[in-house]
């Protein structure tokens, strides 16, 4: 199998007053077809500007080191309208919060098909056409009466879906999903990712995962990696990385969740894995407060 | 192996140099803000000593009328009555910039109370302020200033005056907006909770969350203060003969277009105090802006 | 041996925000609070929770129902300073990067849960020296009681390492800290007011998920450990569950399930909690997508108490 995406050796710093500031420190990935790649770590950890930078979104003043290939272009070297043309074409990118990620003030439908147009070539109502397939498939019903409505009328979840149908409207080879379900309730959320699961399945999408919740990781994720201080610390099948995680700071993360293999079960655990009370700062391995 | 934590500051020595350059708000170490800076430190120490290093008595006129800049010893010639213009434009500093800087001070205290109580209390008091100040606002502002200037007569106390009742309203403005901003801020209703009543909630969490950005507001309006007083004497409302002040100085400057000297030096030293304040104002707004400086 | 007295009791509470419609957050709620538990409730997004929050407060007014403090009456909060006999009610809020005032020292900050307790306790002692002259016991009495405990932190120092701090850091702004250590100090500054009830509206949501744990953990010793009642609000049932004593469920501003954690999370009875639970999903490596629920239909059904 080959990867559609592969990061390789990804370094990223910010130029401040005070020198580089190190966000990246060689980061690698790949992402195959048909698989969900996770990307988890705390805040700050790197895993966004990981994400972001896939799509030449970094921030101001960084410089970047490494290659992020796809379909054998390395997407660091390109520019201007050559790098429009892969962002939202080829890949695609769903953030956190729906309710600002969609542009309150544009209908859906112009908001499914524009970008469409753009990238394709195709005509209006041909773009209409794919609009209401793409809606379709993630679960939005209506059809083109749908696409006259403004993303308000929408619910979290929903607008989410919407959010993944427009990602996914020009049919990317990939899917860069970062915290997609974080702002959504667990019952919504249970959905949304029930769905990005079926299109990775059906339409044999790669995504790229980026979550803090390994919760959600354990339920989508094909592999997960786990990244600490802009390094990626532990990169496995799910399965190895939950139950036998290789890396100390993995297993000092899974101990503090309840819910997970020889993670909190009850207060008598709390009580045994903080005697304290929960006073101490920081382990070992460095999670902190 | 251990790497340093990325997200910290790495704590870095420096040399005593170096941090007090750190210290001045970065908008101001460009080499436009430092000239602006210079400029308007200049100024402040012409106001204090201006009279005192005057070539020449500012209300003598014991100079040949109308000399253009360079004869008769005045550099920058002299008016219709034989007065060093030089010397009347380093008088004028105290009185225009004095006055621009007593207006904006009173214009914050005005609007900032009236902003503050109408944010903090609510209902039909923020209804009552809000209302007034709309009422004002609707005015055109140099037309309201003119006709307040008229109606108390012209003097330079009653031009500050009539400046003050146009220029309050927008620090009400924006105060009462930052001012509800805070209160719904959870340390606000955090104090409510322990006990703080409405004074020590406005003194102790509200008010000094404010002054910040009014002060930048303040700063960036001394330039605007300093040309509606100008405009107001320009117009006759202000100064009377015979007070140095540059507005006026301009307008007899109107009045001998031939002997360009009378208005371009006096707009001149307008032009410098409101565009170095601006660029100041602008500096600290960027300092003082808590988003400006994270990566 | 006497009933126990509830430090909070809420009685059919209702809450309406005005609009076109208004919106009926909570609509009949009941519940008691006991000294010294620790009870969560939990629900998802526009369930009524927070709203229920700030009803205990006093931030929002109920429009119906009753919500007793010791025998005294929860009134909305005006313009003038609260009732030094509702003090007893202190919160932390959700928001780390708002719950601190960042232009004051943390010190300063903790310390006015300290000048409040002192302030009940002086209360208290004058209400004792009034008892002189009346024989009968004024309710006042337990209302201010400031549980002045001999092993309390007595300065903003002691508070900061009482929650895991440094004494020295009593005198630094809050943006230096991070978002658990800023909870902690929000934890310590209500608190040191010694309430008998602390309210924690959603206090952890904001955290890392491997700090949502202790913190949570640390604000339920502390609490416990002074006798105070704490509701913690929540919308995280797996971290709840481990800290609570009893839970509460509300959906759709009603109470749908209560009773003791253990039994709700093992054998939850009413369809939206079994559905809650379905969805919430486990770090275990397992790769099982969380159950959807199937319709909302059943929710309406009649609450189920354990």
């Amino acid at each position: 199998m080959t990867a559609v995406l592969r990061i390789e050796d990804l370094s990223l710093g910010i130029r401040t007053e005070d020198g580089l500031r190190p966000i990246l420190d060689g980061v690698s990935l790949e992402v195959q077809r048909g698989q969900v790649q996770g990307l988890a770590g705390e805040s700050g950890s790197g895993k966004t500007i990981t994400g972001l930078t896939v799509i030449g979104l970094e921030p101001n003043r960084s410089e970047i080191s490494g290659h992020i290939w796809l379909d054998g272009q390395d997407l660091l070297k390109l520019t201007g309208s050559a790098l429009n043309a892969v962002r939202g074409a080829k890949v695609g990118m769903v953030f956190q919060d729906p309710s600002t990620s969609l542009h309150p003030q544009l209908t859906v439908g112009s908001q499914l098909t524009d970008h469409v147009r753009y990238h394709l070539k195709v005509s209006k109502d041909e773009a209409r056409d794919r609009a209401v397939q793409a809606l379709d498939r993630v679960g939005v019903q209506g059809g083109r009466a749908t696409l006259a409505r403004y993303p308000h009328e929408f619910s979290g979840g929903q607008r989410q879906r919407i959010a993944i149908a427009i990602a996914l409207a020009c049919d990317p080879a990939v899917l860069i999903a970062d915290e997609p379900t974080t702002a959504l309730d667990v019952t919504v959320q249970a959905g949304v990712l029930t769905l990005i699961r079926s299109l990775v399945d059906s339409l044999g999408l790669a995504v790229l995962f980026i979550t803090h919740d390994l919760g959600v990781m354990s339920a989508v994720a094909d592999r997960v990696a786990i990244m600490r201080h802009g390094q990626i610390v532990e990169n496995g099948l799910r399965e190895q990385v939950f139950t036998a995680p290789t890396h100390a700071y993995t297993r000092e993360l899974l101990a503090s969740l309840p819910g997970a293999k020889g993670g909190l079960e009850s207060r008598a655990d709390l009580a045994r894995m903080f005697p304290d009370g929960g006073l101490e700062l920081a382990s070992p391995e460095g999670l902190e407060l | 192996m251990t790497r340093p934590q990325l997200t910290a500051d790495v704590p870095v020595r420096r040399s005593l140099t170096r941090r007090i350059w750190r210290a001045v708000p970065k908008g101001l170490r460009q080499p436009l803000g430092a000239v602006a800076l210079l400029i308007a430190l200049a100024w402040l120490v012409v106001c204090a000593v201006g009279p005192q290093i005057a070539p020449f008595d500012p209300l003598a006129q014991d100079l040949p009328r109308l000399a253009p800049p360079g004869e008769a010893g005045a550099v920058l010639g002299t008016d219709e009555l034989g007065r060093d213009l030089f010397s009347r434009i380093l008088a004028g500093a105290r009185v225009t910039i004095g006055l621009a800087l007593l207006l904006v001070c009173l214009s914050m205290l005005v609007g900032s109370t009236l902003g503050l109580v109408a944010g903090f209390f609510g209902r039909w008091v923020d209804e009552a302020i809000m209302r007034f100040t709309d009422l004002v606002l609707a005015f055109p502002t140099v037309i309201l200033a003119m006709v307040t200037a008229a109606a108390l007569g012209a003097s330079l106390f009653n031009a500050v005056l009539a400046a003050l009742v146009v220029s309050w309203p927008q620090y009400a403005r924006v105060v009462r907006s930052i001012v509800l901003g805070l209160r719904g801020n959870e340390f606000v209703a955090s104090g409510r909770l322990l006990g703080f009543s409405a004074g020590q909630s406005i003194r102790v969490d509200i008010l000094p969350n404010v002054t910040g950005p009014t002060l930048v507001m303040a700063s960036l309006d001394i330039g605007t203060a300093a040309l509606l007083l100008s405009g107001l004497s320009f117009l006759g409302l202000g100064a009377k003969p015979p007070t140095p002040e540059w507005g006026s100085m301009v307008s007899q400057g109107v009045t001998h277009l031939n002997q360009w000297w009378l208005g371009v030096f006096p707009g001149l030293a307008i032009l410098t105090v409101v565009i170095s304040f601006n660029f100041i104002g602008d500096a600290l707004r960027d300092a003082l802006d808590p988003g400006a400086e994270k990566a | 041996m006497t009933e126990p007295m509830p430090v909070i009791s809420v009685r059919d509470v209702h809450v309406d925000y005005p609009g076109h419609p208004p919106v009926h957050a909570v609509r009949g709620v009941s519940f008691d609070l006991f000294e010294g538990e620790v009870v969560g409730l939990v629900g998802e997004s526009g369930c009524g929770k927070s709203t229920m929050a700030r009803v205990l407060t006093g931030l929002v007014p109920r429009t119906e129902g009753e919500v007793e403090f010791l025998g005294e009456s929860v009134e909305a909060l005006g313009i003038g300073r609260r009732p030094v006999e509702l003090t007893g009610i202190q919160m932390v809020f959700q928001d780390p990067g708002s719950s601190l005032n960042p232009r004051r020292r943390v010190g300063s900050q903790i310390m006015d849960g300290l000048k409040l307790a002192a302030y009940r306790e002086r209360r208290r002692l004058a209400e004792l020296e009034d008892l002189l002259d009346d024989p009968d016991l004024p309710p006042l009495l337990t209302r201010t009681a400031s549980r002045s405990l001999p092993d309390q932190p007595k300065t903003p120092a002691e508070w900061l390492e009482r929650v895991g701090l440094d004494a020295a850091d009593a005198n630094r702004y809050p943006r230096s800290f991070s978002g658990g250590q800023r909870q902690r100090i929000a934890t310590a500054r209500a608190l040191a007011a010694q309430p008998q009830v602390l309210i924690g509206d959603e206090p952890i949501s904001a955290l890392d998920a491997s700090t949502q744990a202790r913190v949570a953990y640390l604000m339920s010793t502390l609490a416990v450990s002074q006798g105070t009642a704490l509701l913690f609000i929540s919308h995280d049932l797996s971290v709840v569950r481990l800290i609570a004593d009893r839970l509460l469920v509300m959906w759709s501003g009603r109470i749908v399930e209560s009773g003791p954690t253990e039994e709700v999370w093992s054998n939850p009875g009413h369809p939206y909690t079994k559905s809650l639970l379905a969805a919430i999903p486990a770090p275990d490596g397992a790769g099982r997508l969380p159950a959807m629920p199937e319709s909302q239909a059943d929710f309406d059904a009649p609450p189920v108490i354990h």
